[in-house]
């Protein structure tokens, strides 16, 4: 953020053509508001808004947004089926904002998300990291 | 065994057992706003208010072995809605550290003891680490624009030190590629530590507060050693 | 002369009246059924001139307000006495439920009163271990017995009981500081187990011991409890004395059998007599402090009434001897009993409100009532005529309380009403007669609507129904008669309500002109 402010990084916003939304991850969001007091809600946004002309919010959102459902170490304890079970609403969610990309910024986020986009026939899904649209966007010199 | 047989006397129960835990979770309305917001509802007849209701009781053992910790995915909705608040999420963490560590499920415990010696979860040895980060460099540099790349190990006195999850020198190397371009775009001075580099911590899924720490110290450590200003941890 | 006040009762809410009432010099008649609370009373008597009639009940009141005569009885002995104002404490009943439960009650299963009777209590805490308070799980529970129910438990644990469990059916929370006691009652670790779509099962040994078999709504699983001690709550209905005196009286009751009939009006402390108060757990359930608040307003209301020159003896209404045929109709129907069967039949006027339900009910138009006769209310021929405008004439019937007010506020905001609106305010909807309907409907070329308060929130109790169920005949009747019943409509209607005034106005005109 404070690169992008500064100029230390350059982005060129017609890089990124297809349509994205962002999902608040439960601990950078939700969790981080509870434990101490400031979830990072606005400040991915912000991000966002440098880097796509258009991006899309998926509803609910920030403190009520839906779990990816790959949290709490679930993409490990070996409960794969509930697991991928539990994706079925943020599929829903990301295909009722009509986005064809996914920017997230948790790595527990896009693993499920990516792991769990084809068995809820959504397999053209882009999942990529809010770090990764930046590098994606820059302008080179 | 006929119904009767399953009853459980409830004032043989200890329902004090519970009740040094400091989540509320004796406040418990049973609204049930909390299992109407939970992804995980449903499945295994789990929900969050019957858990919060199990340890009210005290019925601490059956929460402890039960499926329920383990397939909650932490999200803190739960907790999030509750007009009581009730601290949901810390339960659930506090009933997974109760289960003996060597039936915590999946290779989460495993893994959590492999970093604890080795430093990383994959027990990836130094030179692999440094080999694998550099041959990442290399074909960062084989870009256009990013001819003189290179990544600096366990430099000191650079601006940022960042951490590295293991997947991504595992199965996902590729993915390394984004925060360094842009680190490399804003000519920004970073470092990566050669040792102990694991930015994820499950202690905090398996419930293991000393894990934990011992984890977010060894990156304090880091800090102090190679004398960073600024720390990426990007998890 | 200082005010007579006759205060019936046999409570601390009788106590606490008479004491306010004292205070302010008031003269006191205390009549109770029994004579519980005799020592209490005598204790400030002699302080100002007072009576007090123990074991003696009310036989007969007549007259109103300022002069009501009412007459005891005290073991046959007949006491007659003359008073200016009435108010009605009557304790209320604790009915226990046991049987509801299909319990008996035993040393081990015992009720609400007998855990709190301060000369068990030690025992009861001392020999036992694990409680069970039943509370609302067969009809619900009024707050004050979740509130006792509540501050037992929390006793119980005080006194180092740690097995205690309410089982109840919802529980309410709003208001009287009971969720804070909810809160206190979990933090002494009482476990409460709640029932929503199923009900536990109660088995009695012969012990007297109850053992109750339920599945936890929550957690779904099969529990049994074998309490030391099940206490089993109560409800809280009104004497039995409350009928008597709503008959004596002429009071109307509320639906649990209070004396004060569930009408907006009514409150605090009134009823639908002027100068007959009630108050306390004669006039709902309350908890003690609120009941010690009701005691103050009702001795308020009672000195409200100090100044006799401030009667309104005007008369508002009269009956024409005449016309009269001694048919009691009037009698039937005053909602405020104020007319007198003497030897002829009259409207006593202190306790008169004008409200006019005896003319239109009168049957031989023998009553009259200032403004009130339809000949100078509705517009003849002659108006009409002159009248230019081609918009449809329309006739506004407007209860003077709700719908004039209404009227009033539409045209202070400035919204449109109709070209041809003839607003006629009367001062309640009941006295909307017949003639008066078939008269506007003769003489208006467009309609007739009637607009009244809510249902339940009439001055006069049913006046508005009356409205109602007049104009649903009147109805009838034209339609048989082929006039098109859209032309007679009724309307409910609250006086901040002008928006929706204008609005069911204009629509009534827009169907009037589409029929025509």
């Amino acid at each position: 953020m404070k690169y992008i402010k500064e100029e230390r990084i350059k982005i060129d916003k017609s890089k990124i053509t297809k349509l994205a939304a962002y999902h608040d991850p439960c601990n950078y969001g939700r969790k981080a508001q509870m434990l101490f007091g400031h979830g990072y809600f606005q400040e991915p946004r912000w991000i966002m808004d440098q880097c796509a002309e258009e991006w899309v919010d998926l509803y609910p959102m920030e403190m009520n947004q839906t779990c990816c459902g790959g949290g709490g170490g679930t993409l490990t304890t070996g409960n794969d089926e509930e697991r991928v079970y539990y994706g079925r609403k943020k599929i829903d969610q990301i295909k009722a904002s009509g986005a064809e990309m996914i920017v997230v910024p948790c790595h527990s986020c896009h693993g499920q998300l990516n792991n769990i986009k084809k068995e809820h026939g959504f397999e053209e899904l882009e999942v990529k990291y809010l770090w990764e649209i930046v590098a994606d966007a820059l302008i080179l010199k | 065994m006929t119904e009767a047989d399953k009853r459980v006397n409830l004032d043989q129960l200890d329902h004090d057992s519970c009740r040094s835990w400091d989540y509320s979770q004796d406040f418990c309305v049973t609204c049930g706003i909390c299992s109407s917001m939970c992804p995980v509802s449903g499945i295994d007849d789990f929900d969050p208010r019957k858990l919060v209701r199990m340890i009210s009781l005290g019925m601490e053992n059956e929460a402890v072995d039960s499926r329920w910790p383990w397939i909650c995915t932490m999200c803190g909705k739960c907790e999030a809605s509750c007009p009581m608040e009730i601290k949901i999420s810390s339960i659930v963490r506090k009933i997974r550290s109760l289960r003996e560590r060597d039936e915590v499920p999946g290779i989460l415990h495993k893994g959590l003891e492999t970093a604890l010696k080795t430093g990383n979860n994959l027990g990836l040895p130094k030179e692999d680490f440094e080999f694998i980060l550099e041959d990442v460099a290399e074909e960062i540099a084989e870009e256009p624009s990013f001819e003189n790349f290179t990544v600096e190990i366990d430099k000191k006195g650079a601006n940022i030190l960042t951490t590295i999850h293991n997947k991504l020198v595992n199965t996902h190397t590729d993915d390394l590629k984004h925060w360094w371009k842009i680190f490399h775009a804003a000519g920004e001075d970073w470092t990566v530590p050669s040792e102990n580099w694991e930015g994820t911590n499950w202690g905090l899924f398996t419930g293991d507060d000393e894990a934990m720490k011992k984890m977010s110290g060894r990156i304090v450590d880091h800090m102090k050693n190679l004398g960073a200003k600024n720390l990426l941890w990007p998890e | 002369m200082a005010l007579k006040t006759l205060v019936i009762g046999n409570g601390s809410c009788a106590f606490d009246i008479v004491d306010n009432l004292l205070s302010k010099n008031v003269e006191v008649i205390i009549a109770t059924r029994d004579n519980s609370l005799h020592q209490k009373f005598s204790e400030i008597m002699g302080q100002n001139i007072t009576e007090i009639h123990t074991e003696t009940t009310i036989h007969s009141c007549t007259g109103a307000i300022g002069n009501f005569t009412i007459s005891m009885k005290n073991n046959n002995k007949s006491i007659i006495r003359i008073v200016d104002c009435i108010v009605i404490a009557e304790d209320s009943f604790r009915k226990t439920l046991f049987a509801s439960y299909g319990l008996s009650p035993s040393t081990k299963t015992i009720s609400l009163s007998d855990l709190d009777n301060p000369e068990n209590y030690k025992n009861i805490a001392d020999e036992n271990k694990s409680f069970v308070l039943l509370k609302g799980l067969k009809f619900e529970s009024n707050p004050v017995i979740s509130k006792e129910v509540m501050d037992s438990s929390i006793k119980l644990a005080s006194h180092g009981q740690s097995k205690i469990y309410i089982l109840t059916k919802n529980l309410k929370v709003a208001g009287n500081r009971l969720e804070a006691l909810y809160r206190k009652a979990k933090k002494a670790g009482i476990i409460f187990i709640k029932f929503t779509d199923s009900e536990p099962e109660f088995f009695q040994g012969e012990d007297g011991k109850t053992c109750i078999e339920f599945t936890d709504e929550v957690t779904k699983k099969n529990f049994s409890l074998t309490p030391d001690i099940t206490v089993v709550d109560e409800s809280i209905v009104p004497s039995d004395y409350l009928e008597t005196l709503a008959k004596t009286f002429g009071l109307n009751i509320d639906c649990s059998g209070f004396l004060q009939s569930d009408n907006v009006h009514r409150l605090p402390a009134y009823t639908n007599r002027k100068g007959i108060f009630v108050a306390g757990p004669s006039r709902g359930i309350s908890s003690p402090e609120d009941y010690k608040a009701e005691a103050g307003t009702a001795a308020i209301a009672v000195l409200n009434n100090s100044d006799k020159n401030n009667y309104d003896i005007k008369d508002k209404a009269y009956i024409n001897k005449g016309g009269c045929v001694r048919c009691l109709t009037c009698y039937r129907i005053c909602p405020h009993k104020t007319i007198s069967l003497n030897s002829t039949l009259s409207v006593m006027p202190e306790g008169c409100e004008g409200c006019g339900l005896c003319t239109a009910e009168c049957p031989k138009n023998a009553i009259t009532i200032e403004n009130l006769d339809h000949k100078f209310l509705i517009p003849d021929d002659k108006i009409q005529n002159a009248d230019s405008a081609s918009k449809p004439r329309i006739t506004a019937f407007c209860c003077s309380r709700s719908a004039a007010e209404a009227y009033k506020l539409a045209v202070s905001i400035g919204l449109t009403l109709p070209e041809g609106l003839k607003i006629v305010e009367v001062p309640c909807a009941g006295s909307i007669s017949l003639t008066h309907i078939l008269n506007s409907l003769k003489n208006s070329t467009g309609g007739t609507i009637i607009l009244t308060c809510h249902e339940g929130n009439c001055f006069s109790e049913k006046g508005n129904v009356f409205a109602h169920n007049r104009a649903k005949s009147v109805s009838k009747m034209i339609s048989d008669a082929g006039y098109k019943k859209e032309r007679l409509m009724t309307y409910t209607i609250a006086s901040n309500m002008g928006k929706e005034f204008s609005n069911i106005l204009n629509d009534f005109e827009k169907n009037i002109i589409d029929l025509e």
